[in-house]
């Protein structure tokens, strides 16, 4: 198990070198940099804009730029956001938390729902609860997350209006109760997070959903299915113990990619909603040209997808025997 | 090995275990009703070994698991018929008509069954001890600990070398040979009045048969139960029956002791099926060189009939050599030739004079079909 892990990460560094690479200069080969906006401003002198652009190290190369920031990460240092003009780890930080509230209440959303109503079809195939089911999820996949958000404002708008309960639709907390106490402010923040996470999980419901009706069914044809049903256990044992534990194998693999989602998972969401994640930053950040904003936030992306592709290993390895890492 | 073995005897078993009449089980699928099982007839006697014979799609296993209540439902269905089964307990009570949990305690417990692919049917996930261990706990209250306990004993039992360690040990860490024996130590580990074995050698290499055929012999004689052996491999049914049912087109065609059924066959069918086992005595005649007196193989001509359009009259006349114009106008009816000796067959009175390969002959043919 060791000798596999020290593999994997072993494996992490040309992905992650390649990755922040090619993102680097992606990035800057977009005309112009984050001075272009100063230097249409009047007010800006040429000068100060010159020492602006030694400051930045954006007079030098790409090559001696992403050195620079590379060596830079090793230390722990993400580097600055241009235009905050203070680190990005500080800028990002808060940021990161308000998204992981929002993601994990989908996530749990989306595993207890989606679990449940899989399970559920697959258990009645075909029937005509199944069938809804079916094609309310394809509705949940195919229709896009920003356009569902807007839908649901609408929905909760005319709810206050009609029963005058207020869920609220914006922002992440309602400013009057700055010093309302932890739990009072808690509460407020989890019904501000309540529809975007609603509307983030309905899409991952859908999905997920599918995906274990689908593994379900096929694990309830096996033969070793029959064989527990021959021993005269009863159908609870049969569907859960017998035919759960192995539909969820693949799931389990798949849980590797939830933590990278954890950080950029919450999209056009937090737009909708004037949610204070991540996104509304990121997107930010690239309107302007905010290089270290975006590359750290990518390099943090990567890192994270490899710790939950070895998480992951690591659990699959403990739900399913056949599996060893020697 | 004679034939001529005294469990052949007619009438040996006067107590009947389980007594199927009439069973139709039909699957209701979108191009039509397939009627797998359409009015099957049979007993078999407490400590009697019946095999249940025919190609695939003649019914054999849909039967099995009728008996057991396993058809999928929907499309299958069990729309007819009566299965008479006395339970351990000595009561006796009809499967077809008996509620989900009186199966329940049933399956497992009266009557197990085995498979024919011990490489899937055993659940990856847990370890062969567990496995066994359920069945134990589940019918004998047994605890966590007895139970396994019992899984050990049971392994031992069936020939499993070192049988704690293998306990712990997962399906994919054993062979299909060792599978097929948890499988057998899970079916008997209730002791079973009625063991239904499915194929159960039909996915294993020649010699691993062999001694799984063995095994079940010896724990028939240990724990006394009776045996449903389906199998499509007459040499098998040479080896472990005391009567065979031939199956075909989801009736039974001919039914009888199974020294009567092969000395004297009196359906076309299984006739045909006789016929087509290889013979070693024949080898040389098989390989015949130019000039030399050639011999092949016989093969039954033709296929199963579309289990979704059978002919009218009888299902084997088609590919019957001795097909008469009467034949496609009715389904026979199952007649008693003598002494329990059942055929399906309008013409069975003309085989009995039909030249019949010697027994001895056929023997050697078993043997090496084995």
């Amino acid at each position: 198990m060791l000798p596999f892990l020290f593999r994997r990460l072993l494996q992490f560094i040309p992905t992650f070198l390649i990755s922040t690479l090619v993102l680097f200069f992606v990035v800057q080969a977009a005309p112009g940099d984050f001075l272009t906006q100063l230097s249409q401003n009047p007010r800006v002198t040429p000068e100060k804009l010159a020492q602006l652009k030694i400051n930045y190290s954006l007079d030098q190369s790409e090559w001696v730029q992403y050195i620079r920031w590379l060596t830079n990460l090793l230390k722990g240092n993400l580097g600055i956001s241009f235009a905050a003009n203070q680190p990005v780890w500080d800028l990002v930080a808060p940021r990161l938390w308000n998204s992981l509230i929002l993601v994990i209440i989908s996530t749990v959303l989306t595993y207890a729902i989606g679990l449940l109503i899989g399970i559920y079809g697959a258990l009645r195939p075909y029937s005509v609860p199944d069938r809804i089911i079916s094609v309310l999820a394809y509705f949940g996949l195919g229709i896009p997350s920003f356009f569902f958000g807007l839908l649901v404002i609408y929905g909760l708008v005319v709810l206050k209006q009609n029963t005058g309960w207020d869920v609220p639709i914006t922002g992440k907390s309602s400013g009057a109760l700055q010093n309302a106490g932890f739990f009072r402010n808690g509460w407020d923040v989890f019904l501000h997070a309540l529809a975007p996470s609603i509307v983030l999980a309905l899409r991952s419901i859908s999905s997920e959903s599918r995906f274990i009706r689908g593994q379900m069914l096929e694990v309830m044809g096996q033969d070793y299915i029959r064989t527990a049903r021959a021993k005269g256990l009863n159908d609870s044992i049969v569907t859960y113990k017998h035919a759960f534990r192995n539909a969820s194998l693949p799931l389990v693999a798949t849980l590797g990619s939830l933590l990278p989602f954890l950080i950029g998972g919450a999209g056009f969401v937090e737009v909708v909603f004037a949610w204070p994640g991540l996104t509304p930053l990121l997107l930010d950040s690239l309107g302007n040209q905010d290089l270290y904003v975006i590359v750290s936030t990518a390099a943090l992306t990567s890192l994270l997808y490899i710790i939950g592709n070895i998480l992951a290993d690591i659990l699959l390895a403990a739900v399913d025997p056949r599996i060893r890492y020697s | 090995m004679t034939l001529t073995k005294d469990s052949a005897l007619p009438n040996r078993h006067a107590e009947t275990l389980l007594s199927v009449t009439n069973l139709k089980t039909y699957f209701f699928t979108d191009d039509g009703v397939v009627k797998s099982v359409d009015g099957v007839t049979f007993h078999l006697g407490k400590g009697e070994t019946l095999a249940v014979v025919g190609e695939s799609g003649s019914g054999k296993s849909v039967t099995s698991l009728s008996a057991m209540r396993l058809i999928p439902t929907p499309p299958g269905k069990i729309v007819e018929g009566e299965m008479l089964f006395t339970g351990k307990d000595g009561k006796t009570g009809d499967l077809a008509k008996m509620s989900e949990a009186q199966m329940r305690k049933i399956r497992g417990n009266d009557i197990s069954m085995i498979f024919q692919e011990p490489m899937t049917s055993l659940n990856p996930v847990y370890t062969v001890g567990d496995q066994i261990a359920e069945a134990v706990s589940l019918h004998q209250g047994k605890n966590r600990k007895e139970a396994m306990l019992a899984a050990t004993e049971m392994l031992r039992l069936v020939g499993i070398p070192a049988p704690e360690k293998r306990v712990h040990e997962y399906p994919h860490q054993m062979s299909g040979g060792m599978r097929q024996r948890v499988m057998i130590a899970m079916a008997l580990s209730c002791n079973p009045a009625l063991l239904i074995a499915d194929e159960p050698t039909t996915a294993l290499d020649v010699t691993i048969q062999a001694q799984i055929l063995d095994l079940m012999r010896k724990l028939q004689k240990e724990i006394g139960m009776s045996i449903l052996f389906i199998t499509h491999n007459l040499g098998v049914v040479a080896e472990m029956a005391d009567r065979v049912v031939v199956m075909y087109g989801g009736r039974v065609v001919e039914e009888g002791d199974v020294v009567e059924i092969f000395q004297a066959p009196r359906h076309p069918y299984t006739m045909g099926l006789l016929n087509s086992i290889p013979r070693v005595d024949h080898a040389a005649e098989y390989h015949a060189g130019p000039g030399q007196k050639k011999e092949r193989l016989e093969a039954i001509p033709g296929n199963v009939p579309n289990p979704l359009n059978l002919p009218p009259g009888c299902p084997f006349e088609p590919r019957c050599k001795y097909a008469i114009p009467e034949c496609s106008k009715a389904v026979p009816a199952l007649e008693d030739t003598g002494g329990g000796h059942m055929s399906r067959c309008i013409r069975w009175k003309e085989f009995e004079n039909e030249a019949r390969p010697a027994v001895s002959q056929s023997q050697n043919a078993m043997g090496e079909a084995l």
